[in-house]
């Protein structure tokens, strides 16, 4: 997959805002990313809670919930016949709808509450392949539906097809969300951490499933998780963010071997190693992530950071600067101006 | 589904029994008895030769055997369709209530169809339209609706009637037609009547309707469930009508149990307040005057009403809800 990461982007963010309408005042949730996903290819999006990860998500599908909405930035999909800017569509456009399913796909991190509970699976499916009229009739539909929950390798498709959600497990119900996306052959599918609420040797049943999908469907993924084990497994590139900014980004093997930010780096010490004798503290990161009204000035991270420079990094926000072909980070330290300047 | 409405439907015998049980103890506690009622109010309007009749009319109405008798004979004969006789005005209950009944119905089922028909719309599109100016303006109304109680809108309602007409809406038909059979101007004088009271019963009943349809929208379009159908691109008209509301519904259904025994009670206070010839009068009057097969009787019907009501709800939620399932 690494070979394709030179190809033509599929989908192009350039300094996406998204805010949030609040009580005390607006929020940023995302705050200027520019990142794009070759056509076939495979980015993760690494982060924890709050960082803007899954709104950025959101975003693509121009899906974000009241109060919140995209501000400014671009994101061209080039999917189509012709390259559409997604943010200039209305949410409620049939443009905009046109989008969600034949061409951009999403799966969600809670398959218990992603279903309509008043529904069979099957109807849930059967309605997206009509609604994008893929089928002349509801009978080919469903036809297409129990394929789809084949692929998916659930078992005796024809019957899960007419369970309810509650009637399957959360596995189970994954995999009918995986179905559901992939029905109308997306070109990009978005997985907001599909795995997260699985256990782990579902998680990795449903890694390898989706992998083994993206193959056959030659479909591009935007990976959002906050597990490094992860997104190594599965990724080309990865995309770090803190509070809505990138603090680094870069080819997933260089990043995790390499890391650049503090940030990335000191999440990488925090992951416990088989080495590490019993009695060995777990590397936390020192603080809590701000709240999103209370962003730090400066650096993002500055407040947590290890290798804070007064006068410099709470005042300044520092660029992105490259270390290596196309793997930036966004540190005063990865400048190579400003290391030459210190030495 | 069919073994479950069976055993509902048996378990009701015994829970009416006990209904009656109480209330019969109640009709029975005060010290009183329909007969010195009768005869204080003789008396005060100077017709005293009635104090040396009371024993008679005890015996005569068979209050003067013991209360277990009493109440076993009302309830074999209940349970036989004899309903017994009003002390007060000598006809059969049966009688009295179906005379009364139409009217009540045809009121409260105008209410009803008024206040779910506005109020759930209403509610869905301030739910879809929230902090809109559209969604302000009801949410103002709802208050003042919910806020002011219907029988005092009622009454403002006959004022401002009585000051542009001069006509005073009491009761449910003009003197010229009480007690007239009916026909084409009764119903027109009927509905001239009655727009009043429906109107004051309904802005609250649609107030209150669109109340809780709007916070049932709002938090079924808070949940997970509704990303995905967004990201499905169904139409936002197929999100919102097949699969919001209908997850909305569940305490709408819930609250339609009531909806019966609405048909029978919902309007008591605005009743009495103007007058009308429901069968909430009747109820009020018969209590008071311990009139009590009268006022038993209508207690039994509310109580079915709430029982059957309750059952009609809960095999709507079963047939709405495939998670619940009673068998």
């Amino acid at each position: 997959m690494t070979g394709r990461n030179m190809s033509e982007p599929l989908i192009e963010i350039e300094g996406l805002v998204t805010e949030f309408r609040t009580e005390g005042g607006v929020v940023r949730a995302v705050n200027g990313i520019d990142f794009s996903i070759p056509k076939g290819g495979t980015v993760a999006v690494l982060g924890e809670s709050g960082c803007g990860k899954s709104v950025t998500g959101q975003c693509l599908l121009n899906l974000v919930r009241k109060p919140g909405y995209i501000a400014s930035g671009s994101i061209r999909y080039h999917g189509g016949d012709k390259p559409v800017d997604i943010t200039k569509l209305k949410p409620t456009s049939e443009a905009m709808r046109k989008l969600r399913g034949p061409e951009i796909a999403m799966i969600f991190q809670e398959p218990m509450t992603s279903f309509d509970p008043l529904f069979t699976v099957g109807e849930q499916i059967i309605e997206m392949l009509m609604a994008h009229q893929r089928f002349p009739n509801r009978r080919e539909a469903r036809e297409h539906a129990i394929e789809m929950l084949r692929k998916v390798r659930l078992p005796s498709p024809e019957i899960i097809v007419d369970r309810y959600p509650h009637q399957l497990s959360g596995g189970m119900r994954q995999r009918v969300m995986i179905a559901l996306a992939l029905s109308c052959g997306p070109k990009l599918l978005i997985a907001d951490e599909p795995t997260t609420a699985l256990d782990v040797t579902t998680e990795s049943q449903i890694l390898d499933l989706l992998r083994q999908l993206q193959g056959e469907m030659d479909m591009a993924m935007m990976f959002i998780t906050h597990d490094l084990a992860v997104a190594s497994e599965i990724a080309d590139e990865v995309v770090v963010m803190y509070l809505g900014y990138i603090v680094e980004r870069g080819p997933v093997a260089e990043v995790l071997s390499a890391p650049q930010h503090p940030y990335t780096q000191a999440l990488l010490d925090s992951i416990p190693k088989l080495t590490d004798s019993a009695s060995t503290r777990l590397n936390a990161i020192q603080g809590m992530v701000p709240t999103p009204d209370q962003m730090p000035s400066g650096c993002p991270f500055h407040t947590r950071c290890t290798k804070f420079m007064a006068g410099l990094c709470d005042q300044k926000l520092p660029g992105l600067y490259e270390s290596s072909a196309g793997h930036v980070a966004r540190c005063f330290l990865a400048d190579p101006q400003f290391a030459g300047a210190a030495a | 589904m069919p073994i479950y409405i069976a055993k509902r439907l048996l378990i009701m015998v015994p829970t009416l029994l006990m209904i009656m049980v109480v209330g019969f103890i109640i009709m029975k506690l005060p010290a009183s008895d329909f007969v010195s009622q009768y005869v204080l109010r003789q008396a005060a309007q100077g017709n005293t030769g009635i104090v040396a009749q009371q024993d008679m009319l005890r015996e005569q109405f068979g209050l003067n055997r013991p209360l277990y008798e009493q109440f076993f004979t009302w309830v074999v004969n209940f349970f036989r369709g004899d309903l017994g006789i009003s002390f007060s005005d000598l006809r059969p209950v049966s009688t009295i209530i179906m005379e009364r009944l139409p009217a009540t119905l045809v009121v409260s089922a105008m209410a009803f169809i008024v206040s779910w028909g506005i109020g759930i719309p209403l509610g869905v599109y301030s739910a879809t339209h929230q902090y809109s100016p559209g969604d302000i303006g009801l949410t103002a109304f709802a208050f003042i609706g919910i806020g002011l109680p219907d029988f005092l809108l009622a009454l403002i309602f006959l004022v401002f009637a009585f000051l542009a007409t001069g006509d005073v809406l009491l009761g449910l038909n003009s003197m010229q037609y009480v007690n007239q059979p009916f026909s084409l101007a009764k119903a027109l004088d009927f509905l001239s009547h009655a727009w009043l009271s429906v109107t004051a019963v309904a802005f609250t009943g649609t107030a209150f309707i669109m109340r809780v349809t709007r916070n049932n929208m709002l938090e079924e379009l808070g949940k997970p469930y509704v990303m995905t159908l967004r990201a499905k691109g169904l139409p936002e008209k197929v999100v919102i009508w097949k699969h919001v509301f209908r997850n909305a519904l569940h305490p709408l259904v819930t609250l339609f149990g009531q909806v019966l025994s609405f048909l029978i009670n919902g309007f008591a206070i605005t009743s009495i307040v103007l007058n009308l010839p429901t069968i909430q009068t009747t109820y009020l009057q018969a209590t008071i005057q311990q009139d009590m097969y009268l006022a038993g009787a209508i207690l039994v019907l509310i109580a079915v009403t709430v029982m059957v009501g309750n059952l009609i709800s809960d095999v709507m939620l079963a047939w709405l809800d495939p998670r619940v399932r009673y068998d």
